[in-house]
């Protein structure tokens, strides 16, 4: 996860300026580790929502910036706060190279991506895909497994109306009902990221014997 | 309370573009400052994305997410996860089997739950023994009715997946055959409900029309459009929906154009855009051309609907190609079929 931030844009990030940010984070490694992926998260959404078709290449940039500003001997109290300001700047800076604001669906230029490109290989992911989904539900504990299946599995009638109930019968607010559901769901997410990277990596040892 | 709730819809409007530019910064601040806050806006997020791949979404709100929402790829393919994610929770709520023994490492599943609820029973008192033998009693018979139900879904999953096979062999052919239609009756073809027709308007290809019983797990109703001609007086083709259809794949037929890519809107009658589909590749057959879009059910109503395909130039410029129409009728499964 973090050799994202070696990915720079403007300025290399070094290895010392990197734990320079670590450090800074919290001088526990591995919580400074867990800020430093949240930054990173809030960073992302950010550019996202401002448009970027690349925002977790405009989150590592920014945070190259943090990152330099640190080395450089910049004070900084709070690292988030100062991520936001920086995003911002960088925002600006691609807004203005574009000369134009961002723009919506209607006037965008057609993505890159192919969705019916090739149907087979979607099909071989999407099953992988599946597979790993079934194993890391499995792995999940019996009460996230529950919620999880109750809180998005498709069911006649209105959804919102049946998560009440679920929250109900929790004894929880819908909004908490939510909030758990959105952190196993995430859970889950890097579990089933995980898994198919390592059936990537086992179709190509497949390949190369 | 209602501070909460103001939190959660300035996130879904902030989403939705609907901020001015100093609400957003200050939704933005708070959650760059407070972790709980922005674990909230993830937790909204999840949500309108998810309202949107059932189709919960509606009016003013779904324009405003197709608009605005999604209008960068990264977030185009949060919503394709999130169908795809529905499906799979959808699929494993029905098929415990799946959930519990395509574990590669299946010893470890078994510690992985039982074990720490089997230490609870060790470590708790007799009132809080008996709340949760309740609570497992109570998981148990519903794991039990689910396995009973994983076996039928297997064998279903099984018919699915050959009348998958057989349907796209069929679509090929009907494909084939309706690249240059122009002189031809094809209504013995198409073997839908308007048989007696003879025109060149979209023949729908009624696949869940197939099905005799029993809901199944991807229902795909698939639907061959030839580009509307605004002389044929018969009104649309009409494409019937069931109750458990899940899929629509609609095919658009068109004579040889050179564009690298298209675009598909799909639009009510009365203007109001369902779906917008970018970036999109033609398949090549022998004799024409033809672009697929395939997406939700429950994205269409019973209702008329009209499909634009165009073709983006080299300057990545919109040139409209065609235009299709046909309608939707929802049914249920035992419901008749009334030719029109």
């Amino acid at each position: 996860m973090l050799r994202s931030a070696a990915r720079k844009k403007d300025w290399t990030l070094t290895k010392e300026a990197f734990e320079r940010l670590l450090d800074s984070l919290d001088a526990n490694r591995e919580r400074a580790g867990e800020k430093y992926e949240n930054v990173r998260r809030k960073l992302i959404e950010f550019f996202e929502a401002r448009g970027s078709n690349s925002p977790a290449d405009h989150a590592d940039q920014t945070i190259n910036r943090v990152a330099k500003r640190l080395e450089e001997g910049e004070g900084v109290k709070d690292i988030s706060a100062y991520s936001y300001g920086v995003a911002r700047f960088l925002l600006k800076e691609t807004l203005r190279g574009r000369g134009k604001e961002p723009l919506t669906l209607d006037l965008a230029p057609a993505p890159l991506i192919v969705t019916d490109e090739n149907e087979d290989e979607r099909r071989h992911l999407e099953e992988a895909r599946l597979k790993c989904f079934e194993v890391c539900l499995s792995n999940l504990p019996a009460a996230s497994r529950v919620l999880i299946i109750e809180y998005y599995r498709e069911e006649k009638g209105i959804k919102i109306e049946q998560r009440k109930r679920q929250a109900d019968a929790l004894n929880m607010s819908l909004n908490a009902l939510r909030l758990r559901a959105c952190r196993i769901r995430a859970e889950l997410g890097d579990c089933i990221t995980s898994c198919l990277d390592r059936s990537r990596e086992d179709t190509k040892s497949v390949i190369r014997h | 309370m209602e501070q909460i709730h103001d939190y959660e819809d300035a996130c879904a409007r902030y989403l939705l573009g609907e901020l001015s530019e100093q609400e957003q910064t200050e939704l933005e601040e708070a959650y760059f400052a407070d972790d709980s806050l922005f674990e909230r806006f993830l937790a909204v997020k999840d949500d309108l994305i998810d309202a949107y791949a059932r189709g919960d979404l509606t009016g003013p709100s779904r324009e405003r997410f197709e608009q605005h929402f999604l209008a960068s790829e990264p977030r185009q393919q949060r919503v394709e996860e999130a169908r795809g994610f529905i499906r799979a929770v959808t699929a494993a709520s029905t098929n415990p089997a799946a959930v519990n023994t395509n574990n590669p490492a299946p010893a470890a599943t078994t510690t992985s739950w039982w074990q720490p609820i089997s230490s609870l029973f060790a470590s708790r008192p007799l009132i809080w023994q008996a709340a949760l033998a309740a609570g497992l009693l109570m998981a148990l018979a519903g794991s039990l009715l689910l396995v009973r139900q994983f076996q039928s879904r297997r064998a279903e999953r099984e018919r699915v997946q050959s009348e998958e096979a057989t349907r796209r062999k069929q679509e090929e052919e009907l494909r084939r055959a309706q690249v240059f239609p122009a002189n031809e009756d094809r209504s013995d073809r198409v073997g839908n409900k308007a048989s007696n027709e003879s025109d060149k308007r979209p023949q729908p290809k009624i696949a869940n029309n197939k099905q005799t019983s029993g809901p199944v797990p991807t229902q795909v109703a698939s639907l061959v459009l030839l580009p509307f001609n605004s002389r044929d007086a018969g009104g649309p083709k009409s494409l019937t929906l069931r109750s458990d259809t899940t899929e629509v794949r609609l095919q658009l037929v068109f004579k040889e154009e050179s564009f690298s890519r298209y675009d598909v809107v799909l639009r009510t009658v009365g203007g109001e855009q369902v779906l917008h589909r970018r970036g999109l590749k033609a398949a090549t057959n022998g004799a024409g051309k033809s672009v697929s879009v395939t997406f939700d059910a429950s994205l269409l109503r019973h209702q008329d609907y009209l499909v634009t395909l165009n073709g983006i130039n080299a300057q990545k410029q919109l040139e409209a190609i065609d235009d299709y129409y046909f309608r939707v009728e929802r049914t249920t499964p035992q419901s008749t079929i009334t030719p029109r």
